[in-house]
This record gives C-alpha cells, sequence and structure tokens, in this order.
C-alpha cells in the first residue's frame, strides 16, 4: 500500500510555484537569484465598478445616440468632476465622473468605470534560483535546503532565524516565557493554549512561530496574527516528533522560511525550508509501509509520536472500541510497541 | 483470437471519493445481474499524485486480486470484455473528489425562482457564493462586483414563469453581462439558464457572445410547481465538465465510460427516485451519504426526487459542522465523560488527517456524536430548503463508513438518534457504495439496479417502529405480541423512553400486533386502524424506538450518560 510521504528532510532540492492570483507582470528572469523576501511579480487588483447609465441620465432614445455622446473611450483615465458624456440643446446636460478612475467598457448606453484598484506583490517566499517564468502568471524557483512540512499554518509566510525558545518543548509557551532575546526572531516552542501568548508573539514581534500544537480554540485567533504559524503536529497537546526536534535544533541561528500557506483538500501541506550551501536531491513524494520505515502516529492515542514500522498486520485487526482496520505494530520511541491503524499512520522521511 | 462481445453484462464501477477510490464489479450470473465484488483504496486525485489515475490503478489490481477477473492488460483497462473473460463491458464512474463548486444564483422572487435555484445549486457539492433577486436592494454596480469579486464556476439564471415575467429576466441577463464584460476571457464562468423559456433566445443571445449558455426546462414554469429533474441532469453534465479541468485523469476516463461521469450525488439521488417509484408511495424513500466533506440527502416519493448535498462531513467537513454548532450539541450525544476541550482538539486534527479512523472508545464516541449532529443538521436543513416536514420515511438507505463501518447497533443508533424519523422505517446500510454505482449503471442498462438491488449485498439493518406519545418517562404506552416464523409468541410490555429490539432472525418474518393504551400514534401516514405490522427481521432485529419524537436527553450530565448507555445496550451499540 502506498502513501503520501510528510517530508523532514536534512537537505534536498526543492521546486516552488509562485502563482499571481490574477494576470500581471513577473518582474525577474530565468536565472536570477532571488530571495525569500523580494518581491518577484505583481499584479493589479481592479477597484469597484461604477455604472453610469448614459442613455437614461441624458434621456436618449437609442444606444447608438447615447454612445455617440460619450467622450470617453474604453481603457481611459478619467478624473473625478471630467464630463464624460453631454447632450446640447437649450439647456445642456452633462454627466460628470462621480471619482478617479479607468474606462473600463462602454454597454448599451452605459459607461463602466472602475475605480483604482491595488497592487498586488508576490514575494519569492523561498531563497533560491529562478528556472522557469509562466508568462504573466508566475515563476518557479529552485533551492537546496532542509525542508519540514507541518500540519496547519494560519495563511501566513516569513523568514527569519529559528531560535529555539528557552522554554522547553514539551511545556507550554507562554506571555511570560516569550522573553526579548526572541525578538524578530522564528521560535521554536512546544504548544500554545492561550491566545494572549500569540497577541504576545505579535507584540515582541517575532518574525514567525512554529510550534508542536496548539488548542484548537485558538484557530480564529492564530488567523488573525500578522505573523507565520505553523503547527508540526496539530491539534490538542501533542508532543513534537523526535525527527523534527533533531532536524531543527541543528539548524537553529539559521534562516529560515515559513510557508503557512496549505490546502487540506489537495494535501497540500504548510512548511519549513533552511536554504543550505549544498547540493540536494529531490525526494520521492510517496512510500511503501515497510518494516524499518519512520512514521508518525497522526491522531490520538500517541498523535505526534514517531515510531518505527515493525510490520504490516496481515488482513484487518479488531480494535479495543471493535473497530476492525489495516494495521501495524510500531515501536514508539519509548520502546513501547503498539498497533496502529495504518490510516493514522504518516510516513516521515 | 479474443474477441469484443457484443452485449454489456460485465459493469465496472468506479467511485473517486475524497478519501478512497473504489472499484465495484457487477456481472450476470445465471441471467441475473449480481453485485461480485469490491475493492478500496486510497484516492490520488490530491498531493503527491494529482491524478486519479493511479488510485483507480490500485484498485482495479485490487479488486483483479479478490475477483481473480483480469481487467487490466499492460495496466490498460481491457473495454469492452472479450471472450475468454478478460476486460469487462461498460464502465461507469462517479465522483466527490474535488473542493465544491461555487455557483452564483440569479433569480427575481426570493421564494421562487431564486429559492429553486437555490435547490438546484445544493444538489450537487457547491459553495453558494452569491444569490441576486429582486429583493435585492444593492445598487447595480455592488452587484456586479459581487459577482466579480465571488468569482464562480457557475452562475444559474432562473426566473419567470411560464408566460410571465421578461423585462425582469431581461435585466438579469444584462447584469451577468456586465459582470463577463469586466472577467477576463480565461475566468469566464459557465452559464446555466433555467427560466421563462420565452426569453431564451434573449438571454442566449445577450451572453452567449462571451460563452456557451447552457439551457434547460424552466425550473419554475409556475408559481405553484417546480421542476428540478432535466436542470439537475444538465447541472451534473456542467459540474463534469468543470472538474475536467480541475481533477487530473478525470477527463480520460470519461473518454471511456459508457455512461457520462457524473457527480455521486448525481447517481445516488436517481437511485432513490427509482425505488421510489417501486415502493410504497406513502412515504418518502430516504437516501443518507455520509462522506469526509459532504453529505447527500435524497428523499423521492412517487419519482419526486429532493436532493441536498450538505458542506459538511466526518472528515473535512467537520470544520463546517463545527462552525455551525455548539460542542454541547455533540457532547450531549456522548454516554462517557470527555472535557469539551479534548473533544474540540480531535475534531479539528481529524479536519487535517480525514482519512484516519477512531481507534479508541472515546475517540469512537466522539465521531459517533459528532455522526449524529450531522445527520441532524442534514435533515434539518433538508427540511426547511424544501418545506417538507419530512418525518416519515421508508426505506432509508445508508451510505458512508462512518456509519458502514460501525457496529449495526450503532449505526442503527446514530441514525435513529439523528434523523429521528417516526412510525415504521426500515433502515439498510450500503456497505459498499453499491447505490451511487447502481444510480450510474442504471444509465447503461436500467435492468442493473432492478436486478442488484434484490441481492444480498445491501444490509438490512431492521424495522424500526417509532410511535408519538405524549406520556411521561416509563409509562405503558402500548402492549406488544409478536408472532414467529416458529409459531412462538412473546409478548413485551411498551414504556415511554425506552428502545427495544426483538429478536427477529435476519430474513424471517414476524408479525407484530400492537395494543396502544393512550394517545398513541404509531404511524402518521399509516391508517389510524393499523395496529398489524408483517415485519423482516434485520441484523438488528426489529426495534422499537419509543422514546418519542424530539428525543428530551436529561440536563443533568450523569443522567443523560446513564440514558444513553441504557439506549446503547437496548440495541447492542
Amino acid at each position: 500500500m502506498i502513501t503520501p510521504v510528510t517530508h523532514l528532510l536534512p537537505l534536498t532540492h526543492v521546486r516552488r510555484d509562485r502563482m499571481l492570483p490574477v494576470k500581471g507582470h513577473v518582474l525577474v528572469g530565468t536565472g536570477a537569484h532571488v530571495n525569500a523576501n523580494d518581491v518577484v511579480a505583481e499584479a493589479y487588483q481592479p477597484g469597484q465598478h461604477i455604472i453610469l447609465d448614459i442613455r437614461r441620465i441624458l434621456n436618449i432614445r437609442r444606444i447608438e445616440d447615447a454612445h455617440q455622446q460619450i467622450r470617453y473611450k474604453p481603457g481611459e483615465k478619467v478624473e473625478k468632476g471630467d464630463i464624460l458624456a453631454q447632450i446640447n440643446g437649450i439647456i445642456p446636460r452633462v454627466v460628470r465622473a462621480p471619482a478617479e478612475g479607468r474606462v473600463k467598457g462602454i454597454y448599451r448606453g452605459q459607461i463602466i468605470l472602475e475605480t483604482p484598484g491595488s497592487k498586488i506583490e508576490l514575494m519569492a517566499g523561498i531563497s533560491g534560483n529562478v528556472t522557469e517564468i509562466l508568462p504573466d502568471r508566475g515563476l518557479v524557483i529552485e533551492a537546496d535546503g532542509a525542508l519540514l512540512q507541518g500540519v496547519w499554518g494560519n495563511g501566513k509566510t516569513g523568514v527569519g532565524m529559528l531560535v529555539i525558545s528557552a522554554t522547553p518543548l514539551e511545556d507550554e509557551l507562554t506571555r511570560a516565557t516569550l522573553d526579548v532575546s526572541l525578538r524578530s526572531a522564528v521560535v521554536l516552542a512546544g504548544h500554545v493554549a492561550q491566545a494572549d501568548t500569540l497577541a504576545a508573539a505579535g507584540e515582541l514581534p517575532v518574525r514567525g512561530l512554529v510550534i508542536a500544537s496548539m488548542t484548537a480554540d485558538l484557530i480564529q485567533t492564530a488567523k488573525k496574527m500578522d505573523y507565520p504559524i505553523i503547527l508540526m503536529e496539530g491539534f490538542g497537546r501533542l508532543p513534537l516528533n523526535a525527527a523534527a526536534v533533531n532536524l531543527l535544533t541543528t539548524n537553529q541561528k539559521r534562516d529560515i522560511v515559513l510557508n503557512g500557506l496549505w490546502d487540506a483538500e489537495r494535501n497540500e501541506k504548510p512548511d519549513l525550508f533552511i536554504p543550505l550551501p549544498a547540493q540536494g536531491v529531490q525526494a520521492p513524494e510517496y512510500a511503501e509501509f515497510e518494516t524499518g520505515k519512520t512514521v508518525r502516529v497522526t491522531v490520538p492515542p500517541f498523535a505526534g509520536q514517531a515510531a518505527t514500522l515493525i510490520h504490516v498486520r496481515p488482513g484487518l485487526t479488531a480494535f479495543a472500541n471493535g473497530l476492525r482496520a489495516s494495521a501495524a505494530d510500531v515501536q514508539l520511541e519509548s520502546n513501547l510497541i503498539v498497533t496502529v491503524p495504518l490510516a493514522n499512520l504518516n510516513v516521515l522521511e | 483470437m479474443n474477441t469484443p462481445k457484443n452485449e454489456v453484462e460485465s459493469l465496472l464501477a468506479i467511485e473517486i471519493g475524497t478519501i478512497h477510490t473504489r472499484a465495484l464489479l457487477l456481472d450476470l450470473v445465471d441471467g441475473q445481474y449480481r453485485f461480485l465484488g469490491a475493492s478500496r483504496v486510497s484516492s490520488t486525485h490530491s498531493a503527491p499524485f494529482y491524478d486519479i489515475s493511479e488510485g483507480i490503478h490500485q484498485a482495479l489490481s485490487q479488486l483483479q486480486e479478490m475477483t481473480a477477473r483480469n481487467f487490466l492488460e499492460n495496466s490498460r483497462l481491457v473495454l469492452p470484455g472479450r471472450d475468454d473473460g478478460a476486460g469487462i463491458d461498460a464502465l461507469v464512474l462517479t465522483y466527490t473528489a474535488g473542493p465544491g463548486l461555487k455557483i452564483a444564483v440569479l433569480g427575481l422572487l426570493e421564494d421562487v425562482s431564486l429559492e429553486s435555484a437555490r435547490r438546484l445549486a445544493s444538489s450537487t457539492q457547491s459553495i453558494l457564493v452569491e444569490a441576486i433577486g429582486l429583493n435585492d436592494h444593492r445598487k447595480h454596480e455592488t452587484q456586479v462586483d459581487a459577482l466579480l469579486k465571488a468569482q464562480p464556476d457557475l452562475i444559474v439564471i432562473a426566473g419567470g414563469t411560464e408566460n410571465g415575467a421578461t423585462r425582469s429576466v431581461s435585466k438579469v441577463a444584462d447584469l451577468v453581462s456586465l459582470m463577463l464584460q469586466l472577467t477576463p476571457k480565461d475566468r469566464y464562468p459557465e452559464i446555466l439558464y433555467a427560466g421563462n423559456q420565452a426569453m431564451q433566445k434573449h438571454v442566449t443571445e445577450v451572453l452567449g457572445r462571451f460563452v456557451d449558455v447552457q439551457v434547460v426546462p424552466n425550473v419554475r414554469p409556475s408559481i405553484e410547481n417546480e421542476v428540478l429533474a432535466p436542470a439537475q441532469d444538465l447541472l451534473a453534465q456542467t459540474v463534469t465538465r468543470i472538474r475536467n479541468r480541475h481533477l487530473g485523469g478525470l477527463q480520460a476516463y470519461s473518454s471511456i465510460t459508457s455512461a457520462p461521469a457524473a457527480p455521486s450525488s448525481h447517481t445516488f439521488g436517481r437511485l432513490v427516485r427509482y425505488l421510489s417509484q417501486i415502493n410504497d408511495n406513502q412515504k418518502h424513500v430516504l437516501g443518507v451519504d455520509l462522506g469526509a466533506s459532504y453529505t447527500t440527502l435524497a428523499a423521492a416519493r412517487e419519482g419526486k426526487l429532493e436532493l441536498s448535498v450538505y458542506t459538511a462531513g466526518v472528515g473535512a467537513g467537520l470544520e463546517r459542522v463545527l462552525e455551525l454548532t455548539d460542542l454541547s450539541d455533540i457532547t450531549r450525544w456522548m454516554s462517557i465523560d470527555i472535557p469539551e476541550d479534548l473533544v474540540r482538539d480531535y475534531l479539528y486534527q481529524k479536519t487535517l488527517f480525514p482519512g484516519s479512523v477512531p481507534a479508541t472508545v472515546e475517540t469512537l464516541a466522539i465521531e459517533q456524536a459528532v455522526t449524529r449532529q450531522i445527520l441532524a443538521l442534514a435533515i434539518k436543513t433538508h427540511r426547511a430548503r424544501y418545506n417538507n416536514p419530512l418525518t416519515a420515511f421508508e426505506p432509508v438507505i445508508v451510505s458512508g463508513s462512518a456509519l458502514t463501518q460501525a457496529s449495526p447497533g450503532a449505526a442503527l443508533l446514530m441514525l435513529l438518534d439523528g434523523l429521528q424519523p417516526i412510525g415504521t422505517t426500515t433502515f439498510v446500510l450500503d456497505p459498499y457504495g453499491l447505490a451511487t454505482a447502481l444510480g450510474a449503471a442504471a444509465a447503461v442498462n436500467t435492468l442493473i439496479p432492478v436486478q442488484v438491488i434484490e441481492t444480498n449485498a445491501l444490509i438490512n439493518l431492521g424495522t424500526v417502529i417509532s410511535p408519538l406519545s405524549p406520556a411521561r418517562y416509563g409509562t405503558s404506552i402500548m402492549n406488544l405480541r409478536i408472532e414467529y416464523e416458529s409459531g412462538e409468541e412473546a409478548n413485551h410490555d411498551i414504556r415511554q423512553g425506552n428502545l427495544y429490539m426483538l429478536p427477529v432472525q435476519p430474513g424471517q418474518t414476524a408479525r407484530i400486533h400492537l395494543e396502544p393504551l393512550r394517545g398513541l400514534e404509531i404511524d402518521p401516514l399509516q391508517k389510524s386502524g393499523t395496529r398489524s405490522f408483517k415485519v423482516i427481521g434485520g441484523v438488528c432485529g426489529t426495534v422499537i424506538d419509543a422514546r418519542g419524537r424530539p428525543l428530551d436527553l436529561p440536563g443533568d450530565d450523569s443522567r443523560r450518560q446513564d440514558l444513553l448507555k441504557k439506549w446503547e445496550n437496548a440495541v447492542g451499540a
């Protein structure tokens, strides 16, 4: 049985698509080296629309006649107060632009005015080399380094130096334990259970928070924070698996890129990337459940614990609650051997 | 030489689910279509595969091993089947995988055409991103901006009864036209017009400059009359066309299926509609398909189908459930004490790992509690959407592993607690997703569902009699006498607030005689004099649910848990 892999890789080669949500301009070329915070593409997000029914306002019967009175063409800019259309007579009547903008279209005697929008800037999000340009849409960046996939992110991205909190990773991070030495750092900690801790991290401020787990009642608060938050194990009080602890500990004080964007529907995970001056190879994205594989238990009991797969049991295994499922015997880091449904295991590699 | 066969004997049904991909084999045995086996593997529509083909290949390989048949040759499906037995004669494909379609609905009157458009949209996996009717008093440009911001995949336009409004429909078309004018070409939504047929030409002319307009018969030909079926058929095709762009491998498989690939909810609904045509027409046939991301309810009577798909399920769909529900509405169904914080954490963790299974007594209790709440939410929303009290069903067909993989007693109790039917109801479990497959197979050969549904691929949980009584808890409400096939008889004193499981063996018949004692309504849709029932035993025998409606759970935690345990013990949950 093959299963997608959760990556915890000391050195790998990654390839990242960076795409604009709407058509725009790519600002770099193939072969360019970019840093995570560089703006690599930009687009224009349209503003609001104002519809001016010239035919009705000027009391013109035919659409064609209304069009003849319109002084602007699609694409042209207008200032507030500009005369857009005029009809002459004993008492000339005019239609003025109610706001600054651009004529987006003229349709059935109506002017569609688009007010100024906003610029969208797309950051590289990862330090590396641009290997492909997708015209008007985005680019592909490739890089080498350590990669760790998490399970939940608050949708934000960021970069900073990785610092491990002085609070033991088994303990809860609180406002009191967020000291000034963590300012402007990406902080690795164990567990967060209070909204006040997230607020305190924002006030410090930190560049990001990587935590093993968080209580689920903080989801909405975490989404509102303007710095990235990534959970490595999930919701509840879950320990950080030993493989991730080792990998992050060996990379502390290095720059780390946090990508808190993810898509559960597409099984796309948030991740941490630590650029390294070495060449990695792309890791396989799926694996078989085989003896000796490092796995992680995803849901209780034993959630968040890494283990070694001893063997996959044949057929279906009956559990204490009456459930029958394909299962494997795994040895936890405590050496305890337990039977876990295969559906509750992730291969880590 | 191996030659293709001319007639459809074997049929392979594939369902691409959010979590699992299934393959089901149906074939002629002794001149009758039979269900021969099913396989189930993880779906591969998402990362890292982004293609359904790998999952299908694995499912077919597994099915080959199970059935000792060969469908694949050099990793390719042999279609049609050959005289040497290799391959299959017909292939059908259904899917639930992928995010819900973003649909905007536009109509005229809020509770007439706009409501019908909403019902149409909700009959497939969708997110209603915008609704605009005559009562929408936002400025014209604000409505255009709202449509632009919503970025719908599909716009449904309804409105105007036949020989009714035309000018208002024209305005709606103008609004959509403006929106399309401002939309980049590569982002044009699909348009489905289901309004006044007199305006069909005008609407297609106005909007046809931008996109092909799909036209279906008016969903609201008159104020009193709603006709959704033709629009639902076209909607299913439109959804598949959109899905073809997003679901890797679907287009390739769609080109070799014997009937158009379709959303699972559509074919599930088709089977339920069929069952309603051959069933006792006093009650609705109810189909419940509880998935990881979506829950489908299909209720049909005399061939008229009410189909609803809710963005609520026991995997990723839990997020929506938790948004709509107080946690206490979930924990009240648990007979063991688990702190609410742990329940919340577990359920959100399940959204991250929707394919995980409950491995402990506690986690199973949480999942079964939330299953009840999803069923309750779904039926409540369905009733409100279709303005149908929908309290009596016969039978109820149940799909979805949260229910079909539970013990029979637990499954029955979840269904009774969640749906709270009144009167006599038979519950049938569909552990292989056969209902969806048969609904799809009906498009190839209408004999297939007729013959396969009669076989033992479905599990009869049993008949449940749920009388209504105003009596107080513990009061005798009726005497029950049961006559078994063997001639033996037994008498029971039925008391308010209790569940009784009568031991009628699966497949055996028995006759139940009821003697109501006071103010008791046995079945609101049966003749008032009916006091005698013939029942066929299911795996839970026959059950009397005398707990009253709506179920009233004690506020005190200890008393409530005791009562829930008592009910669990009564049905062996």
